[in-house]
């Protein structure tokens, strides 16, 4: 299981409580009230998907619901991540991950 | 579908629209604040995940906001206007339409990037991103980060990292230093923001992080762990930084696709973050019951945004007959001439964050400028040599600009490029702004429904 890191959260900072969401079925320590993009970029996952012709990594961007770049799976929904909030239990997929082609 | 009715709908709640959500209540007027965070503040005052005790600016702004008697409307996204201020939206509960005599456009700034090899990296993030990472989610961007851009926004992030903790390996601006030294009057005419840049800048140097004036990011690849980024100096001669992310931009620039899809006219204004809204001294736009207001209008930060919020909620107001004339006039005056003294750091600040003209006269062909279709410069390159002079055109020609994130990413690198080949910045229009402004689920569009609720027609007769 990937660790809530302490390195990247800042310590001083308030945050709701602990909990635990599936990625590709991968349980990630996370904290209520976090989006999924920012859970996953604190446990040091970057790459969420692959771009469409060259099939090159991507991970978010803007943080902001513009980019597009961090769309994920959650509970078999297509959604932004920064946009998603974790809840415990949340199972979330990267779109392409099962996908050998890519 | 739900429908609601408003006097004054406001899209946007950072500085500018919760502000003049506030001033437009206070004077009666029956306004509904629209935004797709979960809380008012915007991207300057993000609210933190979890609601905490009165901390700052934003705490104060979002309490203020909850006493003043206007409605919100939170984690709603609009998606097109049609009809007469009809505004479609998108939210938790499904679709939702809002009927609305004015409407307020305060959608705020977003941040350009000009494209280099590695900028589509997983690790590579927005400056703007950095600081909802620190403000929303209490969370570094990396430990050992390098932070590109122009302006103020790359030293307030670099700050914040070593603030809490973490080494920046290059702080990197396209700007001389003198350009800094140049907008010190402007600085000047703000103390107390010119004061807290100062304090960056000197903490900064004082624990020896790197400051590379007139440098850009040439490259970034992976090493598995973390990035390669290589920073070149304005002769062309490169440097190597390991880090494990690096936060890039390139200015900020006016979100002005609501204006556009409403048929208001634009106009071009460098040192206000490029294409603007036409508008009268109030924020009145240029069709009727329309106003616009904050880093939406004209890119001058969230001091001046207050000021403009409020003249606009004024100007609605009074259009709306809800305060005379001889009542609204002084109080204008008053956020009027505020709203002018704080423009001039906005402009200086502007003048930092302009584009040069030669931004990406080196990026290699095989660069991806689109993300979105993954289009690369070349195909870019060729369209512009057979003939294409706009970023419509290019649209055309290459499918640039029309996936999902709907040219919010790449306009600029398409602009930078057409730049390039001759043509100047005002002669390049932002491409038509169509609906959906924003990606709508299926379901955005049509809500829930029952089989029995179709309505089928009668089988014709055999």
């Amino acid at each position: 299981m990937s660790t809530a890191s302490p390195t990247l959260r800042i310590q001083t900072f308030a945050r709701g409580e602990a909990c635990c969401f599936l990625l590709d079925d991968e349980p990630i320590a996370a904290f209520e009230g976090e989006t999924i993009a920012a859970a996953l970029w604190a446990v040091g996952i970057r790459s969420l998907r692959h771009s469409p012709q060259r099939k090159d990594p991507r991970g978010a961007l803007c943080f902001m619901g513009s980019c597009q770049e961090c769309k994920i799976s959650v509970d078999g929904v297509l959604q932004e991540a920064c946009r998603t909030r974790v809840r415990h239990g949340l199972q979330v997929h990267r779109i392409d991950h099962a996908d050998p082609t890519r | 579908m739900q429908t609601l009715h408003a006097k004054l709908a406001i899209i946007g709640a950072g500085p500018a629209g919760s502000n003049a959500a506030i001033r437009a209540a206070s004077l009666g007027v029956d306004v509904l604040l629209i935004d797709e965070k979960p809380a008012a503040g915007g991207q300057v005052y993000h609210a933190p995940d979890k609601p905490q005790a009165l901390r700052d600016e934003g705490d104060r702004l979002r309490k203020r906001l909850a006493n003043s008697g206007a409605r919100c409307l939170f984690e709603h996204r609009l998606w097109h206007i049609g009809g007469e201020r009809h505004l479609l939206l998108d939210g938790p509960e499904g679709p939702v339409k809002v009927k609305a005599k004015a409407i307020l456009i305060a959608t705020g700034a977003i941040e350009r990037w000009h494209p280099f090899p590695g900028w589509t990296l997983p690790g590579v993030i927005g400056l703007a991103a950095a600081t909802i990472l620190f403000k929303a989610h209490g969370i570094m961007p990396g430990q050992r980060v390098v932070v590109a851009g122009p302006g103020p926004l790359a030293p307030l992030v670099a700050n914040l990292i070593r603030e809490a903790g973490g080494s920046v390996v290059a702080l990197v601006d396209p700007a001389p230093f003198s350009a800094w030294l140049r907008a010190t009057p402007a600085l000047l005419t703000q103390p107390e923001q010119a004061f807290r840049g100062a304090r960056w800048i000197v903490s900064l140097k004082r624990s020896g992080t790197p400051i590379l004036h007139r440098h850009k990011i040439q490259s970034a690849t992976s090493t598995g762990t973390g990035l390669m980024v290589e920073i070149a100096d304005h002769k062309g001669q490169v440097s190597q930084f390991d880090a494990d992310a690096l936060c890039v931009g390139a200015g900020l620039q006016p979100t002005t696709d609501t204006a556009r899809l409403i048929g208001a006219d634009i106009r071009y204004d460098a040192l206000l973050g490029g294409w603007i809204p036409v508008l009268d001294s109030d924020g009145r736009m240029s069709v009727p019951f329309a106003y616009a207001a904050g880093d939406g209008a004209a890119v001058r930060g969230a001091i001046p945004a207050v000021h403009a919020g409020n003249l606009a909620a004024l100007a609605a107001a009074l259009d709306l007959g809800h305060i005379e004339a001889r009542q609204a006039e002084p109080l204008m005056k008053t956020e009027r001439r505020a709203l002018l003294q704080a423009t001039r750091l906005g402009k200086a600040m502007g003048r930092l964050m302009m584009p040069s003209p030669d931004a990406l006269g080196d990026l290699p062909d095989s660069s991806v400028v689109c993300r979105c279709e993954d289009i690369d410069a070349a195909a870019v390159r060729a369209a512009i040599t057979d003939g294409a002079t706009t970023v419509n055109a290019l649209k055309s020609a290459t499918r640039c600009a029309m996936g999902p994130c709907g040219g919010r990413v790449c306009v600029e690198g398409l602009t930078a490029l057409l730049e390039q080949s001759g043509i100047a910045r005002e002669a390049i229009l932002p491409p038509t702004a169509r609906t959906p402004l924003r990606p709508v689920p299926l379901s955005g569009l049509t809500g829930t429904f029952e089989y029995s609720d179709i309505p089928l027609p009668e089988p014709s007769p055999a």
